[in-house]
């Protein structure tokens, strides 16, 4: 009678040893490796282990080894299905870029009420009607929107402050809304404001058509009315009564705030923080300033160097995590966008760390003069008189001119950070991306040299210190897994 | 104390003495350029399979610590050498990987 059973042999491994499969490492401090692989599975490392593992030395019957085997680092003759898998995972990961463009920018006027030092929008005064938008140009913004095969579409009205032209916006989401009868597209709105001409009639209009509202919030009072100065020296006081009216109308989650970290705040991080936990915030953002606009032309953006933010940042992160700790959920958002290219197999929409960059394919944004840009900062860039990314202008191009124009395809083409010097070696690149718009900003380049580069820089140490983290603290990792949504 | 071997000092700066038999040149020129912000470096060929590293921390780079630099650099090297055997065992597979995942899309051609 045949055996049921295979033969012994075919339970004895084939071969002895392993194969590497591909992987990048870096120095995680002294005595510390990260060991990272195509999805940003990671690990860490001591120096001989790292050593033991490149030279195909490592005892295969540690748990170190089943580890890296876990998270296809090695593969052995008991499986081949590893390269299959990351195959896989590598498509799910870069799923968004297929998706195409999501975030719809648009720029409805370029005044504003407000006169921030460091405003990374170049203002213009508030009675000068001939920065608005028009309805035949957001007709045709709305026309490029639609263009996108993007399933979810968010339109972010800007300016300026956006609500000095309601007018526009009110016209933008009706006929948005309209479009979207046949498109189907899971389609959102965002009026970015600093909130002082807020009324029943927006914030009504806002809650029949489901609008969410982003403000500034710099931090205590004195400092957010130093960074954000009105007529009336009260901004903050202005906001914080807008928060108060919009969430009354909308609801406590259809209202947030962003925070810019200037020099005057640098020493204040847990102020700041208080602050936005005394609104009822359970978020933050902790940003640096951008080398655009206003904050090139009032020497703001060299107020302080990416080693500073870093210890402002380091500071905010270890007080979130004490607060976390002691019950109460509160996010700092950078590292949980970070954290969610870490932990899970899914990318994100966050436009500054793609590769390809995100500009033009992940967010895009219409001037109130009809021109096409493919960042926030490439338009701030344009401002400041270099229109070295514009696209093109609505009201003469078409879609496809203004997607295949030189003006964007360079610096997507150059920004692919797979081929970019010490990017394409760097452990943290599937958690990092491109600037293009920071790079020609800084270095006149698209890709920048990064030992040179701030962005790098700001980057590289918080992929560190939230990797330290979770390796030293396993309370704070218990928090840092909280703030990660799938 | 003894001074490190295949490093010497000059009063224009540091000279790393390299033999390519052990560091590939590729190794070597990575780890250079990732040193752009701490120092200025010259790389030219020596005797045999030698190479020498110059450094040099006239102007901007007047602030940073020479030896510590070139200890640094040296502690990199190593792990660039080690680099470039994973990307020689590996940079095939990586290939394959992404071509794999990026095929029947519409982002690639055919």
């Amino acid at each position: 009678m045949a055996s049921v059973f295979k033969n012994v042999i075919d339970f004895l491994p084939s071969e002895v040893g392993y194969k590497l499969l591909p992987f990048r490492f870096i120095r995680l401090d002294a005595d510390r490796y990260v060991v990272v692989n195509e999805v940003g599975e990671w690990l860490v490392l001591k120096r001989p282990d790292l050593e033991s593992l490149v030279r195909k030395r490592l005892p295969q019957d540690t748990s170190l080894y089943y580890s890296l085997k876990s998270k296809h680092f090695v593969q052995d003759s008991d499986s081949n299905v590893a390269i299959d898998l990351l195959k896989l995972k590598v498509r799910t990961k870069r799923h968004r870029i297929s998706d195409f463009t999501s975030l719809h920018m648009f720029v409805v006027t370029l005044r504003c009420n407000h006169s921030c030092q460091y405003c990374q929008v170049s203002r213009q005064s508030e009675d000068r009607a001939a920065f608005d938008m028009t309805i035949p140009i957001a007709n045709k913004a709305i026309d490029f929107v639609f263009k996108s095969p993007a399933p979810t579409i968010k339109i972010e009205f800007q300016g300026g402050e956006s609500l000095l032209n309601f007018y526009l916006i009110k016209h933008i989401v009706l006929e948005a809304k309209r479009r979207n009868i046949d498109e189907r597209r899971n389609l959102a709105f965002v009026i970015a404001t600093n909130l002082s001409t807020i009324n029943d009639e927006i914030l009504g209009f806002s809650r029949e058509h489901d609008v969410f509202i982003s403000t500034s919030l710099d931090g205590p009072a004195d400092l957010h009315n130093s960074n954000r100065p009105n007529a009336g020296n009260n901004s903050y006081q202005v906001t914080i009564e807008g928060i108060k009216r919009a969430r009354q109308m909308l609801g406590m989650d259809r209202v947030s705030a962003l925070m810019t970290t200037t020099k005057a705040g640098l020493p204040r991080v847990t102020e700041i923080i208080d602050e936005y936990i005394r609104q009822d915030f359970n978020e933050i953002f902790l940003r640096a300033l951008s080398p655009y606009g206003f904050a090139v032309k009032t020497k703001y953006f060299n107020d302080y160097d990416s080693q500073q933010w870093q210890e402002f940042y380091r500071n905010g992160l270890d007080y979130i995590l004490e607060i976390n700790k002691r019950g109460k959920f509160f996010v700092e958002r950078y590292t949980a966008l970070i954290l969610q290219k870490m932990l899970t197999p899914y990318g994100n929409g966050f436009v500054n760390l793609q590769s390809p960059a995100g500009i033009g394919i992940a967010g895009i944004i219409y001037n109130y003069n009809g021109e096409v840009y493919p960042s926030d900062e490439a338009r701030m860039k344009a401002e400041m008189g270099d229109k070295i990314f514009c696209m093109g202008n609505l009201l003469v191009d078409s879609y496809e001119d203004m997607m295949l124009s030189p003006a964007l395809l360079n610096p997507l083409v150059e920004s692919v950070a797979e081929s970019v010097p010490m990017c394409e070696e760097c452990a943290f690149l599937p958690y990092c991306g491109s600037d293009p718009d920071y790079h020609y900003a800084t270095q006149l380049d698209f890709v920048g040299h990064k030992a040179l580069s701030g962005f790098c820089s700001k980057n590289m140490a918080v992929f560190r210190y939230i990797i330290q983290k979770m390796e030293d603290d396993p309370d704070a990792r218990k928090v840092l897994e909280s703030w990660v949504q799938w | 104390m003894q001074p490190t071997p295949g490093i010497s000092k000059d009063d224009k700066g540091f000279t790393l003495m390299l033999d390519t038999s052990i560091y590939c040149l590729e190794a070597i020129k990575k780890t250079a350029y990732k040193f752009a912000n701490q120092t200025s470096i010259v790389i030219a060929p020596g005797a045999d399979s030698s190479i020498s590293v110059f450094f040099n921390f006239a102007g901007s780079y007047e602030k940073n610590d020479p030896e510590q630099v070139v200890a640094d650099f040296c502690n990199e090297l190593l792990d660039q050498d080690l680099r470039e055997i994973v990307r020689k065992d590996t940079s095939a597979l990586r290939n394959l990987i992404i071509a794999h995942a990026f095929s029947r899309t519409s982002l690639a051609a055919d």
